[in-house]
């Protein structure tokens, strides 16, 4: 993916004490965003060469998703219930073929608060780490 | 593949130096317990189709992509905040799975 930054871009940057599964050697990345991609995100990596994934808001995929979460996964979040909520994105994939998909399954998890971030297998719920972003779907 | 009944509290051996317990059993979900040694990677099998998935989403898209999908989701739904409008998680429960296997 090309360099995201641009002059209306801003971040943030969150701390990943886990890494994500295939990186776990990554333990920082910047949520981008930008006028441009909005609703949509992307999260890079601050190492060099960064790794960049594209990103959307869990929720305007699937209104209805349901987060459950490990005491791991709320230590390293430094998350509990009374606390703020939690910021979830989809990684998305752009294959060459087809139209692009949504990781259901394993959802990055945001705490805004923290600044700190997982993400988070949801093996126990049927969600497809393949979800379609049909382009006649409602939400898009 | 090799099948076998087990009890809660009985336990598998993989070899010389690996044993799998169950620790509990409920209709729908097993709780193993793992002992290996350090270099024997144990890890459940739906984190290897996370990893996979994201070395796939690592090649990422053009930025101009981005945009024309980002373009769709404006078109279709209501702008949304991303600090407000995207909480599933903080508007229900997130139930804490740590006491399940």
């Amino acid at each position: 993916m090309a360099e995201p930054s641009s002059a209306s871009s801003c971040f943030t940057t969150y701390r990943f004490p886990f890494g994500i599964p295939a990186f776990e050697h990554l333990t920082s990345f910047r949520l981008v965003t930008d006028p441009a991609w909005a609703p949509l995100a992307v999260l890079e990596s601050e190492s060099e060469p960064p790794v960049r994934f594209a990103c959307a808001p869990v929720a305007l995929l699937m209104p209805d998703y349901r987060l459950e979460l490990s005491s791991d996964e709320k230590a390293a979040l430094q998350w509990s219930e009374d606390q703020s909520e939690l910021l979830l994105y989809a990684i998305l994939t752009f294959p060459q073929s087809g139209p692009p998909t949504a990781n259901l399954l394993a959802p990055v998890v945001l705490n805004p608060q923290t600044r700190l971030g997982v993400q988070s297998v949801q093996a126990h719920f049927p969600y497809s780490h393949l979800h379609p972003l049909r382009q006649e779907s409602p939400c898009l | 593949m090799f099948v076998i009944r087990r009890k809660i509290g009985q336990s598998i051996r993989i070899g010389d130096d690996i044993v799998i317990e169950i620790l509990d059993a409920t209709p729908n979900r097993v709780k193993l317990g793992v002992q290996a040694p350090p270099a024997v990677r144990v890890i459940r099998s739906e984190v290897l189709v996370a990893a996979e998935q994201n070395r796939q989403a690592a090649r990422g898209p053009a930025l101009d992509s981005l945009s024309a999908l980002a373009a769709h989701f404006r078109t279709a739904a209501p702008p949304a905040e991303p600090r407000e409008s995207l909480h599933p998680a903080g508007r229900t429960p997130v139930p804490d799975t740590s006491n399940r296997p």
